[in-house]
């Protein structure tokens, strides 16, 4: 068996991680100066300072300039499990989501949408876009598509303060019931960059979702960007115990 | 996100045509594995620079979309690979149940301290030894993911004795009775070193998803952590969604 060496910025980086879960370090809490942690562990500073950018990049870390580094604070957390809306899902992390209209309107569908919704080319659509705050702070751009028929009179204001789901089921009566979610990167245009704080070209999480009713019926349509150092992505998987039994047989 | 309507005729040209080329492959008519028009044909087509159309091009390869294929030129990838997080089973499998031709090659495996970081997540001691098993994943000849496995030596011992070549994981922990029955997942986006981007065939600097997995057995011992680094040009995640009851 190979005796194996990491290098020493993966080794710096690893250390670190292991720092801040061992002394459970919460947000807000400050690390040892990078003089002391590079004594400590036999690290050159510019092998610590790369593993601390990376680590910032993350969204693990934060430094301020001459005062130190710091531990960042959570991600709020997506579970891609269950239909919680966001700021369901905050409120249990103790994170408070704002929404701000950018764009509510009726339109026609395109080919793609048309496709998309199993409709004729020009069916009527209303497309929502929303850029979601989570204290403050820019975290996803989402834009919603939902067949006008289903929702009639949908104009998006209701949505500044209610869930999109809790709108579609309260005013028009719509179950989500299950859907399904692709999560892959993107980088972010000259507009997105603007509009959630980040420099043209800067990995984003790209999200596209399809939200059904008990009927089977296509409700929502979504696409959506979010920051990859403000937000990570969860699902537990479960094996059933039949498969299980038969794992065993 | 694409957003209709954000691009209009006062946008740059370069982004113009990016989402002509987009539409146009959305839409089927420049299909995967086919080659677009040559730079200049579109240049020419559309009567703007050759440097926007390199732009706009680069752009999509960035995306995924296209690739640039050294004095043969730009090409329309397929649909990405797309990996169940749903499933236990491991890279191979998961591919393989695609119908595509996946191989994994083994670069590190040797028996180390679990160190603070990773005993936390395993909830071991820190000096407690652990298995680190780093192999490159590959699809059709082509490197798609770097996998990172810790594996506990009192949970799978004697590893050293096992061809990783021959046996994945999945199959490995079945030799030794275990069933991991609960993973935890989560998904996030980071750079890699220059060392393993190289590895992986990235750009040093261009993002790529990490999907961190523990596994645990019945008992509720954890058996496993996975971390893979999956190219974002090559790969999705997808899951599937359902109101609790």
């Amino acid at each position: 068996m190979q005796e194996y060496k990491a290098r020493p910025r993966e080794r710096a980086e690893e250390l670190l991680e292991g720092y801040v879960l061992e002394h459970g370090l919460q947000a807000g809490d400050r690390l040892p100066a990078e003089r002391e942690l590079s004594q400590l562990w036999g690290l050159s500073r510019a092998t610590l300072r790369t593993a601390m950018d990376r680590l910032e990049r993350d969204g693990l870390l934060y430094s301020r300039e001459g005062s130190g580094n710091y531990v960042a604070p959570p991600k709020y957390n997506r579970d891609l499990r269950g239909l919680l809306s966001m700021s369901q899902a905050a409120a249990v992390q103790g994170l408070t989501v704002s929404t701000q209209m950018l764009e509510g309107k009726a339109m026609e569908c395109g080919k793609d949408l048309a496709r998309r919704f199993g409709r004729m080319l020009g069916a009527p659509v209303y497309k929502i876009a929303r850029l979601r705050l989570v204290n403050g702070a820019p975290l996803m751009l989402e834009t919603s598509f939902i067949p006008a028929e289903l929702a009639p009179g949908l104009t998006g204001k209701e949505l500044e303060r209610r869930s999109l789901f809790a709108v579609l089921e309260e005013d028009f009566g719509l179950q989500p019931e299950q859907g399904d979610e692709k999560v892959g990167i993107t980088y972010a245009t000259a507009g997105e960059a603007e509009l959630m704080g980040v420099r043209e070209g800067a990995p984003l999480f790209w999200i596209v979702s399809q939200t059904y009713d008990p009927q089977g019926r296509l409700i929502e349509y979504c696409r959506a960007v979010a920051r990859p150092d403000r937000m990570r992505l969860t699902t537990v998987l479960e094996r059933q115990s039949e498969e299980a039994d038969e794992h065993e047989a | 996100m694409k957003h209709e309507g954000a691009i209009g005729p006062n946008s740059p040209l370069y982004l113009q045509l990016r989402e002509i080329i987009r539409g146009k492959i959305e839409n089927g008519e420049y299909l995967p594995g086919t080659a677009i028009p040559p730079v200049g044909v579109l240049a020419e087509t559309y009567g703007i620079h050759r440097l926007s159309v390199r732009s706009a091009v680069s752009a999509l390869i960035g995306e995924g979309l296209l690739k640039a294929v050294q004095g043969k030129g730009i090409f329309v990838v397929g649909d990405k690979l797309e990996q169940e997080l749903e499933t236990v089973g491991g890279f191979r499998r998961n591919m393989e149940a695609q119908g595509q031709r996946a191989e994994t090659r083994v670069l590190v495996k040797a028996l180390r301290p679990a160190g603070p970081a990773y005993g936390t997540l395993l909830g071991l001691p820190a000096q407690a030894p652990v298995y680190f098993i780093k192999q490159l994943c590959s699809v059709d000849g082509e490197p798609v993911s770097l996998e990172e496995i810790y594996l506990p030596e009192d949970v799978t011992p004697n590893l050293e004795k096992i061809d990783l070549g021959v046996f994945s994981i999945l199959e490995i922990q079945d030799f030794y009775g275990i069933i991991p029955m609960r993973g935890e997942q989560s998904l996030e986006i980071t750079q890699l070193n220059p060392a393993d981007a190289r590895q992986l065939g990235v750009e040093p600097g261009r993002g790529v998803l990490r999907l961190q997995c523990v596994s645990y057995d019945g008992a509720g011992r954890a058996v496993e952590l996975t971390r893979t680094y999956a190219r974002g040009d090559r790969c999705t995640f997808s899951v599937h969604f359902q109101r609790e009851p």
